[in-house]
């Protein structure tokens, strides 16, 4: 199972690569990570099978939000969830009418995301 | 308008009263006139109905009463010259008649009309009984001419008697009466009704009037007619001026009502403008009260507007300021937390090889990577236990800053306060799995729903049910022997508020603590325990300011405490 993983913090990277380090060990689950909205498009152009995004919302250039709208009109199917470290409920609402399947908060609870995964 | 009104009702009357004066000389002369005519016919009239048929026929019609006495006697007198016989006869009846019906004046003229026929048949006895028996009457009562008539008959019966002395009498008598007669007429009376005319008349130089008085004058001592003329006049000259006085009079009470009258409108008028003057002021003081009253709640409303606009406005301030910040804060925690957690399993893994590899290694060798495993593991994990802590006090900032927008809706407290027990009890039981306590549930099912901010108020009662918790388990951890934990929740409905109330039986709360409980930041629980001290500060201001509901807290210290939320059934403006 391919995972894309989009947030401006390279950190992000190291972190769930550690966190998933069992399940990416025992190949049960792929991550992909780009750092833009934009690199996460061209990404998807590849055509490349993704079965969930992750994606940030506060990013600079193109946000998640609007990235999120352009993925929903492109690829319609696209599993994504948004996580940010806004816990206002106005994103929450806002992400929600855009499409998104699920809305995590920063700082990851990553035993949570992990039953999302898998389950 | 009215008064000129009046004014002209004024002049009106003043012009009617002396147009009266003005023709009062002319009017006086035409009545004098019609007085003459009128006596002069009335005269000729009683001639007329005197006449000998009409009252013999009068006489035939009459029953015996009074009326037929005077007939007799009328017929007695008219007979006297020529039938006297028949006078005689009718004397005589209308004498019996008088006597039988004790008509006193009627016997007295019979007997007077008698004598005179006595004295005509020459019978001179008889005529002297019936005129003696006449003469206390005739004396007293008889009119002067009447008298007169009677003492010359009655002298006449002494005369040819020969009674010298009673004729002499009697002639004095009859003289002394007619100069009385003569002086009454001129001097008194009539002089003075004549005085009086010409006083009235020479003022209007009255030539024909001046010209009838020389006339009354002349005549007055000899004409009788004249004199009665003259009589008649005087009393409607009197009567004439007693009207004119009485039309003054009239016209000066009239006068006098009026002016009473117009000084009591003008009163009236004057209090009226008092009155009114009085409205006015009145109406002025209310208008001005309203005005400064209604100035006043608008200055008060437009500060209150802007109050609210201010504290609106520093709340979004703040709002957007924690926001920030919390975001700021949480995605490097994001970092801090997960690495930390990551270190925690990596050092566990660490230490799992270092175990099994144990063989390969010299025991110091092992004890010092053993030593160096367990510290990196135990400060991952203190790292993430204080991320956590850091992470809570971002989200309970966020919280108090994000000033609880969210609209009120009806809420079945009991299920919200049912569905919050459970939800406090597992996530506690998660936390300290030797934690056991007893919970009495005691629902008011005649609860009605509550319009709340299901969400706010589901957050306060989270935060009372943890404290509750806190304070039991602190008790049990205490070493108290015999100590089960209780949580007693109470809903129930009264005066239009619903009540909610959670008491513990755990360590209570100290009174000096207990006026600082609801102050943001204030807290007695231990640090590091992810405890902001806001909780209850946010709880206050959920219920009071929120809902305008009530929040009070009631303890004894080491037995109790007990959290009461009184929120008002029906409320909630955000």
């Amino acid at each position: 199972m391919r995972i894309l993983v989009i947030d401006d913090e390279k950190d992000i990277q190291r972190l769930f690569e550690q966190r998933f380090r069992k399940e990416r060990q025992s190949g049960e689950l792929e991550f992909r990570f780009v750092f833009s909205a934009a690199d996460a498009l061209s990404y998807l152009e590849l055509g490349t099978d993704v079965a969930l995004i992750l994606s940030d919302i506060n990013m600079p250039e193109m946000n998640g939000l609007e990235l999120l709208k352009i993925i929903r009109e492109q690829y319609p199917e696209q599993k994504v969830c948004m996580m940010t470290a806004y816990s206002d409920d106005t994103f929450r609402q806002q992400a929600t009418m855009y499409g998104a399947h699920d809305y995590l908060t920063k700082p990851i609870d990553f035993e949570h995301l992990r039953e999302k995964i898998l389950n | 308008m009215h008064q000129d009104c009046k004014k002209l009702v004024i002049f009106d009357s003043e012009k009617t009263s002396f147009q009266h004066i003005k023709h009062f000389p002319k009017f006086v002369s035409m009545i004098k006139k019609a007085a003459i005519i009128l006596f002069l016919g009335f005269s000729l009239l009683q001639a007329q109905t005197a006449d000998m048929q009409e009252l013999m026929s009068a006489l035939e019609i009459s029953a015996e009463n009074t009326q037929k006495v005077d007939i007799l006697i009328s017929l007695s007198g008219k007979l006297l010259d020529s039938d006297i016989k028949k006078a005689a006869d009718y004397a005589e009846d209308g004498l019996k008649l008088a006597k039988k019906l004790k008509y006193t004046i009627g016997e007295a003229k019979a007997s007077i009309m008698l004598g005179k026929v006595r004295l005509k048949q020459n019978q001179l006895a008889k005529a002297a009984n019936n005129f003696e028996a006449a003469l206390s009457w005739a004396e007293k009562n008889a009119e002067a001419p009447v008298l007169l008539d009677f003492y010359f008959h009655l002298a006449q019966v002494y005369q040819r008697q020969n009674k010298k002395e009673q004729t002499e009498i009697i002639r004095q008598k009859y003289n002394n009466l007619q100069l009385k007669i003569q002086q009454n007429q001129v001097n008194q009376s009539n002089q003075e009704k004549i005085d009086l005319l010409q006083d009235q008349f020479s003022k209007q130089k009255d030539s024909a009037s001046l010209a009838r008085l020389e006339v009354i004058k002349a005549q007055s001592a000899t004409d009788s007619a004249w004199n009665i003329i003259s009589q008649q006049e005087a009393i409607l000259n009197k009567q004439r001026l007693e009207l004119v006085t009485l039309e003054n009079e009239t016209y000066r009470i009239e006068q006098e009502k009026l002016q009473t009258e117009l000084l009591l409108r003008k009163e009236q008028q004057e209090l009226t403008l008092q009155q009114q003057r009085f409205y006015w002021v009145l109406a002025g003081s209310a208008f001005l009260l309203i005005l400064g009253l209604s100035g006043w709640f608008f200055y008060q409303s437009r500060q209150a507007r802007k109050m609210a606009q201010r504290e609106h406005l520093e709340a979004e301030r703040l709002r957007l300021l924690t926001a920030g910040i919390a975001h700021e804060i949480k995605n490097p925690l994001n970092f801090v937390n997960n690495f930390a957690e990551g270190s925690t399993e990596l050092s566990a893994e660490a230490e799992e090889i270092l175990d099994t590899n144990e063989q390969d290694l010299t025991p110091e060798q092992f004890a010092l990577l053993k030593e160096l495993v367990t510290e990196l593991k135990q400060n991952s994990v203190d790292i993430k236990k204080n991320g956590l802590r850091v992470n809570e006090i971002v989200r309970s900032m966020s919280d108090y800053a994000s000033g609880r927008k969210s609209k009120g809706q009806p809420t079945a407290l009991n299920d919200l306060v049912e569905e919050q027990i459970n939800r406090a009890y597992k996530s506690y039981r998660a936390q300290h799995s030797g934690f056991d306590l007893k919970i009495e549930k005691k629902y008011d099912s005649s609860l009605t729903p509550v319009e709340i901010v299901t969400q706010d108020v589901g957050r306060v009662l989270l935060n009372i049910i943890n404290n509750a918790y806190d304070a039991m388990l602190q008790k049990q951890q205490a070493n108290k022997e015999n100590y089960t934990p209780t949580l007693t929740i109470t809903t129930n409905s009264q005066n239009g508020e619903a009540i909610i109330r959670i008491r513990d039986n755990g360590t209570g709360i100290p009174q000096e603590v207990r006026d600082k409980i609801f102050t943001p930041f204030f807290t007695t629980k231990p640090t590091g325990t992810g405890n902001t001290g806001l909780g209850l500060a946010i709880s206050y201001d959920i219920i009071v300011k929120d809902h305008h509901g009530k929040l009070k807290v009631e303890s004894e210290p080491g037995e109790f405490t007990e959290f009461i939320i009184i929120l008002p059934k029906k409320q909630v403006n955000h």
